[in-house]
C-alpha cells in the first residue's frame, strides 16, 4: 500500500520540472500578463486557502463559489449520463431510431454552447437549472455515441442465449446489453467529466458565483495571477476528476467482469 | 504504385499546410514610407466595437476626412476587453476604441500605456438607461436593494454607473447582484426574471420599452455623473511618440467626422448601416447626441476619481499620464 | 416484396428528413403555445426565414468560408501535431508515464480561459484561430492514437521484427495502419470540436472575420438574438455536411484497409 502510494508520486516527478522552468521563464520574461508561479500561487491562497484547517484550508469565498460550480458540474454529468446512456442504448439497438434522429444529433452536436445560451434561459429561465441544462447539452455526446456504439456491438450469442433462456426486455437490457456496452460507456463517461468542467465555465460566466464567474469577473477588472489561478485550479480539479474516475471505473469494471465470469 | 501516388498527395498536402502556416505567421509589417505631408505612418487599423459612438470614425472614411490627410484607415470590429488592448499593445491595432474604465483600469495597474488622442462619447439624458420589467415592483432606485442588476460587462462602465447612481439613493454596490449579459439578451432576461433590472444603450432601451413594454426606471448617467465620459480613441505611448505627425492628422479628421456627426443625424444613421447590424427603423428609434470632439480632462478624472471610490482601482490615478502633449511641430 | 411505406423507413434520407420536421414542428408548438416565450428566443420559422436571408447574403457566405477555411487549417495542423505526438507516447510508454500528468491537467483547461491570455502574444488572428483550435481538439487524436496503438496485434509486429525489420518501419508497416481506424474515429470527433472552437475564438478575440465575427456584429442589435441563433443555424449545417464527409471518407479508407489486409494474408 504505502509502496504503491509512494511510486504514484514519483510519477508526478514531471510537476515539479514544469513549475521550475514555467518560473525561469516567467522570471525573465516580466511579461505583465504571464507572472510566475511564485505570484500565483500566494494568489490563490489569499483568495481561496487562507480559511482554517478544519475546513481543509478554504475560506469564505472558496465555500461561497467552489460547491456551487461542482454541485452544477457534477449534476450536469449525471443527467447527461443517465440521457446519453439512455438514448444511446434505444439508438443503438434501434436502427429504424438512429435514422430518424441521426442528423438531428450531427446537427446538435456542431452547435457552440455559447450562442445557445438565450435557448437554455429562454427553456430553463433561471440559475442552476440553466446552467444545468447547459453542461448536459454539452457534454452529453462522448457518452451518447458511445453507448450507441456499445448497444450496437453485443455478442450476438448473448443474445441468442437470452432469447433462449425467455428473458424479459427489462432483464435483456439490465443484464446483457447493459453489461456489454459498459466498457465504451465509461469511455464516453471519462471524455464528458473533463468537458464538463469546460461547458461549467462557459456555463457561469453569466452568473452571480462559482468559479466561471470568478474567472470572468478577474478577466474584467485585469487581474492576471487571479486569471491564472483559477485556470490552474481548473486544471487541478480536472486531473483529480479524471483520477477518481479512473479508479472507479477500474473498481466496476473488474467487479464486472469478474460477475461476468462466475455466470 | 498507389502507396507511391498516396506518399505524394500527402507531401503536397503537408506543403500547402506549410504554406498557410507561412502565410498565417509572416506578413506583419507593411508599413508605406512616411509621404509628401509628413506624416510617418499612413496605414492605420482601427480596433472598435459595434456601437453607435463610434460613428464618426465611419464617417470620416466615407466623407474621406482621413485621406484628405493622407491616412489609410481600416476599420476592425472587436469584441472588447483585455483582447483587445492586447492587440494595441502587440500593434495589430493603431488604434483602439475602448470604454475609459478598461483605460483607466489598465494604465492605473501599469499594465500597458495608452493615450487618448479622441472622445467618442459623453452621456445625454436618454443614451442608457435603467430599464425594470413591466408590471415590476421596482418603482424607485432604492427598491433596487437585493436585486440582480444587469450589465453587459462586469466591472465597467456600466456597473461604475450603476454604483453612482445606488450611492445618491443611499445604497451600495454590494446591496444589489451584478449579473453579466449580452444586450440583445437583456430583454429577454429581465422577461425570465434571469435579471430584475438592466443597463441599456440606445437603441436597446428603446426597443425593449416598445416591443415588450419595459419601463425606465432612470437615466443611468444623472446627478453626479450627468455628462460622464464613456469612451474614447486609444494608442499607445510609444505610438503618440513615434508618430505625432499622424495621431494630429488621425485627430484633425475625427473631429470633422465628430462634427458632422452632432450637426447631422442622417449622417449617423447612413453610417451605422455598414457597421453595425442596426436596422432603419431602429436607428430612427435614436437620440443619440453625445458624440464629442474634445478630450476633457477634468470630467476625465471624475471617471478615475469614481473608480478610486468604488475599488475598482488600488490608489489614485491621474489622469493627465493619459493625455496626449501635442507635439511641437 | 415490402409495401412501400416500409421501404421508405429503410431509407436514411426520409427517416433523417421526417425527423428533422418533426423537431422543427414541436420547437414552432412550443414557441406558439409560450413555452419558450419568443421574447427571449425566436420561433422556428422566424430563425428559418432568418437563417434564409443570411444565405442569400455575400458578406455572411465570406464569414461562412472564413471560418471554413480556419476550421479546415486548424484540423490539419490539430493531425499534424497530435498524430506523431500520440504515435511517439503509444510506442514509448516511458514518456506516456511522464507526460499523463499534464496532460490530464491541461485537458480540461477551457480555451475560454485561455484566449484573454494568449491575445498578449499571439499576434495574428490566423495563428490564434489555429492555437486555440489544436489546443482544444488534439485530446481526442492524441488519446485515440495511444489507445490505438496498444491495440496492435503482437504477434504482427514481433513477426516483422524477426524478419530483421527496425523499429521505426514495424511502426510504418504494422502499428500505423492497424490504428488508423482509431485516428480516424479521434479526427471525426475533434473535427466537431474544432468547428466550435473556430466560432468561439472569432467571437471572442474578434478581429479575424467569419461567423463568430457575425455574431459580434449581431451583438449591436436588438434584433441580435435571432441574427445569432440563424448564424448558429448554419453552424449547425456546416458541421452536419463535414461530418458527413468523414463518415463517407472513414467508409472508403476502410473498405481499402481491410481490402489490402485480405491481399496480404
Amino acid at each position: 500500500m504505502i509502496r504503491k502510494f509512494v511510486t504514484a508520486v514519483l510519477r508526478l516527478w514531471i510537476v515539479p520540472v514544469v513549475l521550475v522552468g514555467w518560473e525561469v521563464v516567467t522570471r525573465n520574461w516580466a511579461h505583465p500578463f504571464f507572472p510566475p508561479p511564485t505570484t500565483i500561487l500566494p494568489h490563490m491562497r489569499d483568495l481561496w486557502f487562507d480559511g482554517p484547517a478544519s475546513r481543509l484550508w478554504l475560506n469564505e469565498t472558496a465555500l461561497a463559489n467552489f460547491p456551487p460550480s461542482l454541485g452544477r458540474l457534477l449534476t450536469g454529468w449525471v443527467l447527461s449520463g443517465v440521457i446519453g446512456v439512455t438514448l444511446g442504448l434505444a439508438i443503438g439497438r434501434s436502427p429504424l431510431l438512429f435514422r430518424f434522429v441521426d442528423p438531428i444529433i450531427q446537427f446538435g452536436r456542431a452547435l457552440p454552447p455559447v450562442a445557445l445560451l438565450p435557448m437554455f434561459m429562454a427553456i430553463f429561465s433561471i440559475g442552476a437549472k440553466m446552467q444545468i441544462s447547459m453542461i448536459a447539452f454539452g457534454i452529453v455526446w462522448p457518452v451518447l455515441f458511445n453507448a450507441a456504439d456499445g448497444g450496437r456491438t453485443v455478442d450476438p450469442l448473448h443474445l441468442e442465449t437470452a432469447r433462449v433462456f425467455r428473458l424479459s426486455r427489462a432483464q435483456r437490457l439490465l443484464r446483457v446489453i447493459l453489461p456489454s456496452a459498459l466498457p465504451k460507456i465509461f469511455a464516453g463517461l471519462r471524455l464528458s467529466l473533463s468537458l464538463a468542467l469546460i461547458l461549467m465555465v462557459i456555463a457561469e460566466l453569466f452568473s452571480t458565483n462559482g468559479l466561471g464567474y470568478q474567472l470572468r469577473l478577474a478577466e474584467r477588472v485585469f487581474d492576471p495571477p487571479g486569471m491564472w489561478g483559477a485556470v490552474i485550479l481548473l486544471g487541478v480539479l480536472g486531473y483529480l476528476f479524471n483520477l477518481i474516475f479512473v479508479l472507479a471505473e477500474r473498481r466496476v469494471l473488474a467487479w464486472h467482469s469478474s460477475a461476468r465470469h462466475r455466470t | 504504385m498507389s502507396g507511391l501516388r498516396r506518399r505524394m498527395r500527402i507531401s503536397a498536402l503537408l506543403l500547402t499546410a506549410t504554406a498557410l502556416l507561412a502565410a498565417g505567421c509572416g506578413g506583419g509589417d507593411s508599413d508605406s514610407s512616411a509621404n509628401a505631408g509628413g506624416i510617418e505612418k499612413a496605414d492605420l487599423v482601427v480596433g472598435m466595437l459595434p456601437l453607435p459612438e463610434v460613428a464618426p470614425i465611419q464617417i470620416a472614411i466615407d466623407k474621406g476626412y482621413f485621406k484628405a490627410e493622407g491616412l489609410n484607415v481600416k476599420i476592425q470590429i472587436i469584441q472588447g476587453g483585455a483582447t483587445a488592448m492586447a492587440d494595441l499593445t502587440k500593434g495589430s491595432l493603431q488604434v483602439l476604441h475602448s470604454n475609459y474604465v478598461s483605460a483607466v483600469t489598465v494604465a492605473a495597474k501599469n499594465l500597458a500605456k495608452v493615450k487618448v488622442v479622441g472622445e467618442a462619447y459623453t452621456a445625454k439624458p436618454n443614451n442608457f438607461a435603467i430599464m425594470v420589467k413591466k408590471g415590476s415592483p421596482i418603482a424607485k432606485v432604492a427598491d433596487l436593494k437585493g436585486k440582480k442588476v444587469g450589465v453587459n460587462t462586469r466591472a465597467n462602465v456600466a456597473e461604475l454607473s450603476v454604483s453612482a447612481l445606488l450611492k445618491t439613493h443611499g445604497l451600495k454596490p454590494g446591496d444589489v447582484n451584478f449579473v453579466e449579459q449580452p444586450f440583445p439578451q437583456m430583454a429577454g432576461a429581465l422577461e425570465s426574471g434571469l435579471i430584475e433590472a438592466a443597463f441599456l444603450p440606445e437603441p436597446f432601451h428603446q426597443t425593449a420599452a416598445t416591443q415588450n413594454g419595459a419601463v425606465l426606471l432612470s437615466d443611468a448617467f444623472t446627478g453626479p455623473t450627468a455628462d460622464f465620459p464613456i469612451a474614447g480613441y486609444l494608442v499607445t505611448e510609444q505610438f503618440a511618440k513615434d508618430n505625432p505627425k499622424t495621431v494630429a492628422a488621425f485627430q484633425r479628421a475625427l473631429i470633422k467626422g465628430a462634427e458632422l456627426a452632432i450637426s447631422n443625424s442622417a449622417e449617423v444613421k447612413a453610417a451605422l448601416g455598414k457597421y453595425t447590424k442596426i436596422d432603419p427603423a431602429t436607428a430612427d428609434l435614436m437620440v443619440l447626441g453625445g458624440f464629442s470632439t474634445s478630450v476633457n480632462e477634468t470630467r476625465l478624472q471624475r471617471v478615475a476619481d469614481l473608480m478610486l471610490e468604488f475599488g475598482y482601482i488600488p490608489q489614485k490615478f491621474e489622469v493627465k499620464q493619459m493625455m496626449l502633449t501635442p507635439a511641437a511641430s | 416484396m415490402r409495401l412501400n411505406p416500409r421501404r421508405a423507413l429503410d431509407s436514411p434520407l426520409v427517416c433523417g428528413t421526417l425527423g428533422v420536421v418533426i423537431l422543427l414542428c414541436v420547437a414552432e408548438a412550443a414557441g406558439r403555445v409560450g413555452i419558450v416565450p419568443t421574447v427571449q428566443f425566436p420561433l422556428a420559422s422566424t430563425i428559418l426565414v432568418e437563417a434564409a436571408k443570411l444565405a442569400a447574403d455575400p458578406s455572411f457566405l465570406a464569414d461562412i468560408a472564413t471560418t471554413f477555411t480556419g476550421w479546415a487549417l486548424g484540423l490539419l495542423v490539430t493531425v499534424l501535431i497530435a498524430v506523431p505526438l500520440g504515435l511517439l507516447l503509444g510506442s514509448v510508454p516511458p514518456i506516456e508515464r511522464a507526460l499523463r500528468p499534464l496532460i490530464e491537467f491541461l485537458r480540461p483547461i477551457p480555451s475560454v480561459a485561455l484566449i484573454p491570455l494568449a491575445a498578449w502574444v499571439i499576434v495574428d488572428p490566423t495563428q490564434m484561430k489555429v492555437t486555440m483550435i489544436v489546443y482544444a481538439s488534439m485530446w481526442p487524436v492524441l488519446i485515440n492514437t495511444v489507445y490505438g496503438l496498444r491495440d496492435v496485434d503482437p504477434v504482427a509486429k514481433e513477426t516483422l521484427r524477426t524478419f530483421g525489420f527496425g523499429p521505426l518501419s514495424v511502426l510504418l508497416r504494422v502499428s500505423l495502419p492497424s490504428t488508423a481506424p482509431f485516428i480516424a474515429t479521434g479526427v471525426r470527433v475533434a473535427a466537431a470540436i474544432a468547428l466550435i472552437l473556430t466560432i468561439s475564438t472569432e467571437l471572442l478575440a474578434g478581429g479575424s472575420g467569419g461567423m463568430g465575427s457575425f455574431i459580434i456584429l449581431a451583438e449591436s442589435s436588438p434584433a441580435g438574438v435571432t441574427l445569432t441563433v440563424a448564424a448558429t443555424f448554419w453552424a449547425g449545417m456546416l458541421g452536419l455536411v463535414t461530418n458527413g464527409a468523414f463518415v463517407l471518407a472513414e467508409r472508403r479508407a476502410f473498405r481499402w484497409h481491410t481490402a489490402k489486409t485480405g491481399a496480404a494474408q
